[in-house]
């Protein structure tokens, strides 16, 4: 992984709620727990002492179920909350102890947010929505249609300029806040569960749509789930909280595969492991044979290893067919070689395929599906028991990533 | 437990004559501003003929609100004119409309402060708590020491009463927008005022102006009792003919109001989203209301431009032409309007009309300042032994001979009850009697303490009254009275004289008019406190018939104009001047 600067930096960033916030954040470090203390002091811990750095550019997850601290969380990155204690670095600035008005200038040009239930001003236009951030900055009118404008054409909302916020559909009005907090052309864009409202289709079209800006805008972006799906699907990286803590930070990939505690597990359980698991991780080493070693080695190995087919590769380990054990047999009756009876048409996939991607080919063929790099090479075969398996949950189906190879 | 009363009237009263002291020239200057204020709307709302402001106001309502409001108001606005009572509406419109701007001065500001401010909440909340379940009575009257009688101190009480709906509704309204619109807009950077004017505001907007609102129609409410201080409009009619039981014209009067209030409610209702305002422009629609509105005012400050006549130094200018009268249906006033015929004091000279407390407090106000003022005097009254005062000659005789206090009785009263007929008709008693009776009650002494130590204090002369009447044996005695301070005086007393005499007496305190009514109708049984020939006169003759008359309890009373005996002026004649 590239060496990459940190963004925002959140260090030991506690948030209590309540009359004596002091008393608490010293019970914590004593190491009291959330309910323990609301009992003691009548407060309600938020976040507990969470610390995290943020990349320039990556989309930054933060994930759990509500109750979680991750609304609290993602309100103290712009301080719509204050943190009881700790630090919240933006651009090495720590926006903690910033006056009201260097605040407001951050908040301005550093940071946009998009809101769960759209926060649209239900008394201004689309247009008007979404220049305000610019029109609170007293940017030149003509200017600031202008940017507002180009925003709303990015989100697909061309045309749609002069109607109320009340007149369109939930989807289009998440595009109106994605479009405001685009206009500000901020670095970073904080989004509090911006597709939960959605229904799930839409959902699906707007993270594709988030994908696609982000390639071209390349803008830090912290979104707020309680959906791992979503968190998997969009996440650079996850952050998974419980009870106000961060229990896991990493890729989705590593949340899936080594949940930190029995808490990820259970939660990552019931995920659509077809969205996260790929050809790499249930593939299994392939049986081959090369052409030359003719069809009596062929048929060997498959009574060997009990297949009733196998692959056909080059000396350079090139995928050219796969041969049966029925072709095989039928080669050496009639004196043929391996080449002459070998099935050409082999699916092949790249080793990162989802394996949601995987399950419709391989229903449409009788053969193994191969995995092969980009130079055709195969690195090895998806065979349907293994994919039932890790679809099933059965983690000893699976291969491990990187660090097993 | 013995624990004295708590002299909380007396700190009140102290309070308030300090506060009459001390502020006077920021009452004034208040004043004035309220005066110029109304003066300019009626004089605006009174250029063209009448049809001009019907026809505008009908536009008004045709563009906020439905064709049948629009036609509701045509006709409505056209029965008051026909009826007769347009200046009085004009003067009406006017006071609710100063009302109403003076409500949304103040009370829009301090519903904003209320809403960003929790220690500002606290300590608004109880105000409100206060101004909108205090009697208006109770500071309508304090408002003349600060204000002067007329249309000022009705203003006054009209905006104290109406303001608190507009307070609370902004203050709610602010405080409903949702928090994440109020989040949206932090987090995009609003200061704490781009926010309350880009988002808070305009999201409160029908909630503050379903306040504003409210408060139309509580100063409009509010209207008959502001005449009680002097202020004109539909609300003196009203109060004028109910006074004098005129049941027609107070529906007549009372009907306009109700027409106006329609009219009021629903243009200010619609007012946010008018029914053309897709068609024709808001901002358009206000700007040609302001264009008329200054074309108007323009026209009529031309008209009325006078070379101002200034101060000679005669008594006229002295006290501006006005002189303070009482309740309008009373006798003294219409003894007043003759005189000042009689006298030619016809084409300057006002007549205020208000309430008898109103013009005891406005002459307290002029007396402790050395001010000239003249007002429609009568004895017995304690303002008399009070101040040092004199009536005006009257050479013509317009004010007629002293009158006499008269005791009637229901019909039927004397065959019921003749004991306590008896009694009433031996009641009998000098001014100077009720003078004594009257002070102790204005300093502060319970009206039936004042009596009975009255009483116990002449006991020959109370026994004169009850000499050879039976004794009640608990006979319930109604007595009906007027609160006007010789009424309650001589009320209290004949009770406590019936009370000794072992009857069982009910005091029910009404207006004059509705105090003949109540002998005639036999709901109470006497009164004893018919002014003959002149103050009463109206009602003696309307009820005439139905009560009996037991001849005079009180000879030597006397009627007239009164001034302050530091005033030079010594006759009506010397008026004219």
């Amino acid at each position: 992984m590239e060496a990459r600067n940190v963004k925002v930096a959140v260090k030991n960033v506690t948030k209590v709620f309540g009359k004596s916030p002091k008393a608490a954040v010293q019970l914590l470090k004593k190491g009291y727990s959330k309910r323990d203390i609301l009992k003691e002091t009548g407060s309600t811990v938020g976040v507990n002492s969470a610390s995290f750095d943020i990349y320039e550019g990556e989309i930054f997850v933060v994930m759990g179920l509500s109750g979680s601290g991750k609304s609290t969380l993602i309100r103290m990155l712009n301080r719509l909350i204050d943190p009881s204690s700790g630090e919240i670095l933006i651009d090495q600035e720590d926006i903690v102890k910033m006056s009201p008005a260097k605040l407001r200038d951050v908040r301005r040009k550093k940071i946009s947010m998009v809101f769960q239930n759209f926060a649209l001003f239900p008394h201004r236009t689309v247009l008007e929505n979404t220049e305000f951030g610019l029109e609170i900055q007293d940017v030149d009118p003509t200017k600031r249609r202008e940017s507002a404008m180009r925003s709303l054409e990015l989100v697909g909302l061309k045309g749609y300029e002069n109607q109320l916020p009340s007149q369109l559909s939930g989807g289009m009005q998440q595009r109106v806040g994605l479009a405001r907090a685009l206009a500000s052309d901020t670095d970073i864009l904080l989004m509090d569960e911006a597709f939960s409202a959605l229904d799930p289709l839409i959902r699906k079209d707007m993270q594709d749509e988030l994908l696609e800006i982000q390639d071209s805008m390349h803008k830090t972006i912290i979104f707020i789930t309680h959906d791992l799906d979503e968190a998997l699907r969009i996440g650079d990286r996850i952050a998974l909280m419980k009870d106000g803590s961060v229990i896991q930070l990493g890729t989705p990939e590593e949340i899936m595969m080594h949940p930190a505690d029995e808490y990820v597990e259970r939660f990552v359980e019931d995920v659509d492991i077809s969205r996260v698991i790929t050809a790499g991780h249930v593939m299994k080493r392939a049986e081959k044979v090369y052409p030359d070693r003719g069809p009596r080695v062929a048929l060997q190995i498959m009574k060997d290893q009990g297949y009733s087919s196998i692959f056909v590769v080059d000396r350079k380990q090139k995928l050219l067919g796969a041969i049966t054990a029925d072709a095989a047999s039928l080669a050496i009756k009639e004196n043929k070689s391996i080449e002459d009876v070998m099935y050409k048409e082999i699916v092949t996939v790249p080793q990162d395929t989802l394996l949601a991607d995987v399950l419709e080919p391989m229903a449409n063929t009788n053969f193994p599906i191969g995995v092969t790099d980009e130079g055709n090479r195969l690195k090895g075969v998806i065979i349907r028991g293994a994919v039932i398996g890790a679809l099933a949950g059965n983690r000893d189906h699976l291969n491990g990533t990187e660090d097993d190879e | 437990m013995n624990l004295p009363k708590l002299p909380l009237a007396q700190w009140i009263d102290h309070l308030v004559d300090w506060i009459t002291t001390t502020l006077d020239p920021f009452f004034g200057a208040i004043s004035t501003g309220i005066e110029w204020l109304l003066k300019n709307l009626v004089a605006l709302l009174s250029t063209g003929p009448s049809i001009v402001l019907i026809i505008l106001i009908t536009l008004i309502a045709l563009y906020t609100s439905r064709w049948g409001i629009a036609i509701f108001t045509f006709i409505g606005l056209l029965l008051i004119d026909n009826l007769g009572y347009w200046d009085a509406t004009v003067n009406t419109i006017a006071l609710v409309l100063s009302s109403v701007l003076l409500t949304i001065l103040i009370g829009i500001p301090l519903g904003i402060w209320m809403s960003q401010n929790e220690t500002a909440k606290k300590i608004i909340t109880p105000i409100l708590d206060f101004m909108q379940t205090m009697p208006a009575f109770v500071y309508l009257i304090p408002a003349i020491l600060f204000f002067g009688s007329g249309v000022v101190p009705g203003i006054i009480a009209s905006v104290i009463f109406a303001v608190a709906p507009t307070i609370r509704l902004t203050n709610l309204g602010i405080r409903e927008v949702p928090n994440d619109l109020i989040e949206a807009s932090q987090a995009f950077g609003s200061t704490t005022r781009q926010k309350l004017f880009k988002v808070q505001l305009p999201l409160a907007a029908p909630t503050i102006l379903a306040g504003v609102n409210q408060s139309i129609m509580l100063a409009l409410s509010m209207v008959v009792i502001a005449s009680l201080v002097g202020a004109p409009g539909l609300g003196a009619e009203v109060y004028r003919a109910v006074s004098q039981i005129k049941v027609g014209e107070g529906f007549e009067a009372g009907i306009s109001i109700v027409i106006i209030a329609i009219i009021f409610d629903r243009i200010s209702q619609n007012l946010r989203k008018p029914l053309f305002g897709k068609v024709v422009s808001k901002k358009m629609v206000y700007t040609i209301l302001a264009i008329v509105l200054l074309l108007g005012y323009i026209a009529t400050a031309i008209h009325e431009y006078k070379p101002s006549a200034n101060g000679s130094g005669n008594v006229g200018d002295q006290v501006n032409y006005k002189i303070t009268g009482i309740d309008p249906g009373a006798g003294l006033m219409k003894a007043t309007k003759k005189a000042m015929k009689e006298y030619g004091l016809t084409d300057k000279w006002t007549l205020n009309e208000g309430s008898s407390a109103a013009m005891t407090a406005e002459l307290k106000k002029a007396y402790e300042k050395k001010e000239p003022i003249i007002v429609t005097g009568w004895t017995p009254h304690w303002m008399f032994k009070k101040y040092k005062l004199k009536y005006l000659e009257d050479p013509k005789g317009s004010y007629g001979k002293g009158e006499s206090i008269h005791t009637l009785t229901r019909k039927g009263f004397s065959s019921e009850n003749p004991g306590a007929t008896k009694v009433l008709d031996q009641f009998n008693w000098k001014p100077s009697n009720m003078e004594e009776v009257m002070v102790d009650i204005h300093d502060g002494t319970k009206p039936a303490d004042a009596a009975e130590k009255w009483v116990k204090a002449h006991k020959k002369e109370v026994a004169q009254w009850t000499k050879g009447a039976p004794r009640g044996g608990g006979k319930q005695v109604k007595l009906a009275y007027v609160a006007w301070e010789s009424e309650i005086a001589s009320t209290n007393v004949i009770a406590k004289a019936l009370e000794q005499q072992g009857y069982d007496v009910k005091l029910t305190q009404l207006e004059a008019g509705p105090m003949f009514a109540s002998i005639a109708d036999g709901s109470s049984d006497a009164m004893v406190a018919a002014w003959l020939p002149t103050t009463h006169k109206d009602y003696y003759d309307k009820f005439k018939g139905k009560f009996d008359d037991l001849g005079p309890n009180m000879k030597g009373t006397k009627l007239g104009l009164t001034v302050p005996k530091y005033m030079k002026v010594n006759s009506i004649n010397d008026l004219k001047k």
